[in-house]
């Protein structure tokens, strides 16, 4: 399996701070390479949004060299993998409300994740908060992830509808994220088989809210993404578009083809 | 010849769009006319006219496409089964004038199948232009053949059709197939048998549509009658029982109840009733109880002389309404036996669409066979899988779900072996065996 990827990130046309954060890792593997990639929106007033979201990639970062690269080669199966990552997030988030009580302020951070094993011949998604984890094929674009946001709740419950919800004000209230002092929750794990060709988009809110999923498809479609040059540009493209169509969040996308 | 372009979109349901020139005259009857005939073949549709083109969105979610359906192994039989389908889509289309290159049966990628219900659904195009041409229905055949992974029971029936396939593609290009040539083809030339009429009669009225109970009396289709016990009740996104326990389907909105017959819900002997009284309605996914200006008031969940009366309230499942004081118990229907809702108005599939996101937290499937096994309610089992248990678990600070095996001879998930009296936790997406027959597990949202 070959990863052909780039990604983008910027603190927006409003914001002083980014506090956004993203990581990108592969290791070779039995010869082949697993692909391990992330997207944070950190949450928090003064600088606890950065810190948490910078926090989260780093210590994910650490398991994946560490922790996964011992599982794989003792051969344990995707369940325990995917257990093992849990139990590194909600240490980490508590960790955080630890922090985050002592210095008496809110941190917290979504954390949307794309782990490749070819060896398994599957994908682990695992998520929690509004950002978003998309498949993209030249054909269609899927959303493989469901927003843990009240708006998204609402309109999964028949209270709101779809339009009603893109005008909604609470875009920003969540109802699940690491940190934010949240003890009894569960995130959100799923797997599925590799999908050879697709391309695979991690982004936060701010990326996705001003555009829509066919305009995302439009410029994401595998095929318009030969290689890491194109992936940029494209990327950047639909950027340009987000921020002058008036976003104010931080942007950030992460996109993978797999081939 | 004007070009459509179709793709699969994602807006929180997947929609298989069409998009068509701005200028093309969309037929309303012909979009309402489809929308009502759901349970004949045809995919729903909703229409949207954005500032450069029509875009038709045809609603496609937990529906798969019938490329991908067909690589799965299939028996000659259901295969078979599946272009009688199309057939007699074909032939309903034609017998209302519907034009047949409209039906966008140009790839198996744009055809879906409703696993559930065994149900193929086809897109048409309700437009008045005749310079679109969606249908070539032998290359779609033909193209079916090429994925699909079929179980031969009948080497001779399967070497004929095949090759009458390829005549046609090679030497009638330009002819068209009709309904008619495929009926030919299925029972003259290769005499398949596709159910006993019987079987054919309950598939379809188990898609009657519930706009009457009169449908279902006189015959779904003209060709048989059957009636389906419970239908009425079952295929309504909600409903009213009264102090005796009656029934009343609400099946439509406005849905009235006043003192005048021509009401939904006619009390006619009932003085105290105003001529009409109240609606229920629906809104956004919400249903809602109005007070149409009655004399003696509309009351939710309590009534008495002096408690406020209603103008306009949102209604829950299980909210008593009382007509002045006659009390109704308001039910909205539950996802297991709402399955079957018609299309031809955007409030009911949106409150589809509600029951079954609220009351569908998960569901298996078999993967050899395709079937979909809803889970409602934790911890949960069934006959498919009895001797295991999947359930949700609470653990310090947070919940996860798991398989148990309580006494199953073979089960393992994911490649490795759960034991009797064990059990493995368990996500999105993961497989098991369960005595050799492979599972996977799909939570909801």
């Amino acid at each position: 399996m070959k990863y052909v990827f780039s990604y983008v990130t910027t603190e927006g046309a409003v914001r002083k701070i980014n506090q956004d954060s993203l990581f990108i890792v592969t290791a070779k593997y039995k010869d082949d390479e697993i692909f391990f990639g992330a997207v944070c929106d950190g949450v928090g007033g003064l600088s606890g949004g950065e810190k948490a979201s910078g926090y989260v990639c780093k210590r994910i970062n650490a398991w994946f060299t560490e922790d996964f690269s011992e599982l794989m080669s003792s051969g344990a199966s995707i369940l325990k993998i995917r257990k093992s990552l849990d139990d590194r997030l909600h240490q980490l988030s508590d960790n955080i409300n630890a922090y985050a009580e002592k210095k008496n302020s809110d941190m917290a951070t979504t954390f949307t994740s794309l782990l490749v094993i070819p060896q398994m011949r599957h994908i682990l998604i695992a998520h929690v908060g509004d950002s978003r984890l998309y498949r993209i094929d030249d054909e269609e674009i899927k959303l493989m992830t469901s927003d843990h946001s009240v708006v998204a709740q609402e309109v999964r419950n028949g209270i709101i509808t779809e339009e009603m919800a893109e005008n909604d004000p609470r875009q920003n209230q969540l109802t699940n994220c690491i940190g934010a002092g949240l003890e009894d929750t569960s995130y959100d794990y799923s797997i599925a088989d590799i999908s050879e060709g697709s391309c695979y988009m991690l982004c936060s809110d701010g990326f996705r809210k001003k555009i829509s999923s066919d305009e995302i498809q439009e410029y994401l479609a595998p095929s318009n993404n030969k290689d890491e040059k194109t992936i940029t540009y494209n990327l950047e493209c639909l950027k340009n578009k987000v921020m002058k169509r008036g976003e104010k969040d931080n942007i950030t996308a992460l996109m993978v083809k797999l081939c | 010849m004007a070009s459509v372009s179709i793709k699969v979109v994602y807006q929180n349901e997947t929609f298989l769009q069409a998009g068509i020139k701005k200028k093309v005259q969309i037929s309303e009857d012909q979009l309402k006319f489809i929308n009502r005939n759901r349970n004949k073949g045809f995919l729903t549709v909703n229409w949207e006219k954005t500032g450069s083109k029509n875009l038709l969105k045809y609603k496609v979610s937990n529906m798969t496409a019938l490329s991908e359906y067909v690589k799965q192994n299939l028996t000659q039989e259901k295969y078979f089964e599946l272009i009688r389908q199309i057939q007699r889509l074909m032939e309903f289309a034609s017998e209302n004038n519907l034009n047949y290159d409209h039906l966008v049966l140009t790839d198996p990628k744009h055809v879906y199948y409703d696993i559930e219900k065994k149900k193929i659904g086809v897109a048409y195009l309700p437009v008045l232009s005749r310079d679109y041409k969606c249908a070539n229905v032998v290359k779609f055949l033909a193209k079916l053949h090429k994925y699909a992974n079929i179980t031969v029971t009948d080497q001779g029936v399967m070497q004929k059709y095949v090759f009458f396939l390829n005549d046609y593609l090679k030497t009638k290009k330009s002819s068209v197939l009709t309904h008619n040539h495929l009926y030919n083809l299925l029972h003259e030339v290769l005499e398949v048998s596709l159910g006993t009429p019987s079987q054919i009669a309950a598939e379809e009225s188990g898609q009657t549509p519930a706009d009457s109970s009169k449908t279902a009396a006189v015959g779904a289709d003209n060709d048989h009658t059957i009636v389906v016990s419970g239908g009425k009740k079952a295929e309504c996104p909600a409903y009213l029982k009264d102090e005796n326990n009656r029934e009343f389907a609400i099946n439509h909105f406005p849905f009235t109840i006043g003192r005048k017959a021509d009401n939904d819900l006619a009390l006619t002997d009932k003085g105290t009733v105003s001529k009409l009284h109240a609606v229920i309605t629906f809104e956004n996914g919400t249903f809602y109880i109005e007070d149409k200006d009655s004399s003696n008031g509309t009351f939710l969940n309590n009534f008495a002389e002096n408690s406020q009366r209603v103008i306009k309230e949102k209604l829950n499942s299980g909210d008593v309404i009382y007509i002045y004081n006659i009390p109704y118990v308001f039910t909205v229907n539950s996802a297991d036996n709402a399955t079957v809702v018609v299309g031809d108005n955007a409030n009911r599939k949106k409150s589809e669409s509600k029951n079954n996101k609220s009351k569908n937290i998960a569901y298996l499937v078999n993967s050899s066979s395709n079937e979909k096994v809803p889970i409602f309610v934790y911890p949960f089992t069934c006959s498919e899988i009895s001797g295991i248990v999947i359930g949700r678990e609470n653990s310090r600070d947070r919940h996860s779900i798991y398989i148990e095996n309580i006494s199953c001879s073979s089960l393992s998930v994911e490649g490795s072996d759960i034991a009797e009296g064990s059990r493995e936790s368990i996500f999105s997406g993961c497989n098991f065996l369960y005595h050799g027959i492979p599972f996977t597990f799909f939570e909801e949202n």
